[in-house]
């Protein structure tokens, strides 16, 4: 009798040492999945993105992916005040590496670059530079390419055009999606 | 009894001196290498690009290259970049010469081959920026490329970042791949261009910018003002 009640009290402490360990994982794992959707850097400085306009011809592409994300709030996004220092430097250049553009995290100002030769032979989608904007403004803002074949209508979807080789094709939307706007709110609150 | 309790196993002036000590050492090691010209080790940056279209697809790769073969990376050769829209500011890039082994799609001279990589040192920061992280070609490497020309710059550009240098580790991995990208070849996939695309000249800008709808600024792509923004403030500043 006294037997069997000891082996139930220590049953009973198994399962609560592996219900322990198992709530002190759990934090760690949902920061692990959330942790996979961010960056390491971001472009923000003070809750605000200060950038250098020299996107020589696409000055109105640019306003578009900053007034998207600065929708969102938390997060101002716009060219740099006579009195304050750039955080992001955006640019273009032309080069046959079918890249659409990238965010790069520099150790002075960050840089945003636009591949004018992809977009122009329309490579990166009928939005573009619209949407590659619209990408790389959210790598400034710490997300992650979103990889899921259920996030091909995502703005921070990798590839700019997407195909299923069963003759359908999507393109970069022109518009922050549902995972996206998560995304930005769950690091930007 | 009482003098031997005091005492501790770590006299609070031999801790410092063997700090002090050690930072001395430091300082001058750093000032050796300073002097022997040591090379510092670059800060290491990864863009995060956007690709055009999936190029993890063979298919879509070998369809949107010029060129696809198999090659040695020989050295080296230089490290131009190339201008963008700020005058301050090159995309660094490496160039590398290549001995080419088994031609793929196109076909390539077999001697004096340059291809050239979208990663290298920028020359504003000083910082080693890989795209994708894409790790910069060594000698002696053996590689399977897709490449486009680039006739201005005499080079073969990497397409595609990382997809478009796929590193082989023994001959056995060079013959898959080979035998990899004979099929992906085969089975090409060209995208199709939107024909009613308009590809982006000069967009309108006004400073109503802001205020426009998504529509109205889809039309407005269409537009062309030479007056662009840099414009402007070039004449500001001239009449400043």
């Amino acid at each position: 009798m006294h037997q069997r009640s000891r082996r139930r009290v220590d049953s009973l402490s198994i399962v609560l040492v592996l219900q322990a360990v198992a709530l002190l994982l759990m934090p760690a794992a949902v920061l692990a999945s959330h942790s996979s959707h961010f960056l390491s850097d971001d472009s923000v400085q003070n809750g605000h993105i200060y950038y250098d306009d020299n996107m020589d011809r696409y000055h109105s592409a640019l306003k578009y992916a900053d007034r998207q994300w600065s929708a969102e709030g938390s997060v101002q996004i716009k060219e740099t005040p006579k009195n304050k220092n750039p955080t992001l430097k955006v640019i273009t250049y032309a080069i046959s590496d079918n890249l659409c553009g990238g965010w790069v995290p520099l150790s002075g100002p960050d840089r945003i670059q636009v591949n004018r030769l992809t977009i122009v032979n329309n490579r990166c989608g009928s939005n573009a530079p619209e949407t590659v904007l619209l990408h790389e403004m959210g790598h400034a803002l710490r997300i992650y390419d979103h990889t899921s074949p259920a996030d091909v209508m995502d703005v921070m979807y990798k590839y700019m055009i997407r195909y299923d080789f069963q003759g359908n094709s999507w393109q970069c939307p022109l518009t922050l999606q549902s995972h996206d706007k998560h995304d930005f709110h769950y690091w930007w609150g | 009894m009482s003098t031997r309790a005091r005492r501790t196993p770590f006299h609070p002036l031999l801790v410092f001196g063997v700090l002090l000590g050690i930072a001395s050492l430091s300082l001058v090691a750093v000032a050796r290498d300073a002097e022997l010209g040591t090379p510092v080790r670059p800060h290491i940056v990864i863009t995060e690009p956007s690709y055009a279209y999936d190029f993890s697809n063979d298919q879509i790769l070998v369809g949107t290259s010029e060129f696809v073969f198999l090659g040695q990376v020989v050295e080296q050769v230089s490290a131009k970049g190339i201008p963008t829209s700020d005058p301050e500011i090159e995309i660094p890039l490496t160039q590398f010469s290549v001995r080419v082994i088994e031609q793929i799609k196109g076909k390539l001279p077999t001697e004096g081959v340059v291809v050239s990589q979208s990663s290298g040192v920028d020359k504003s920061s000083g910082d080693l920026i890989l795209v994708d992280g894409d790790p910069l070609l060594n000698p002696g490497e053996i590689v399977l490329f897709s490449v486009n020309l680039e006739p201005d710059f005499g080079w073969y550009q990497i397409a595609a970042g990382p997809y478009g240098a796929i590193r082989a580790k023994d001959a056995r991995e060079s013959d898959a791949l080979v035998a990899r990208f004979q099929e992906a070849e085969q089975k090409q996939f060209v995208p199709v261009v939107d024909p009613n695309f308009v590809p982006v000249v000069e967009p309108e800008v006004s400073d109503d910018a802001t205020s426009l709808t998504e529509d109205q600024h889809s039309e407005g792509r269409d537009k062309k003002d030479k007056h662009s923004r840099n414009d402007k403030k070039a004449k500001q500043d001239k009449q400043q």
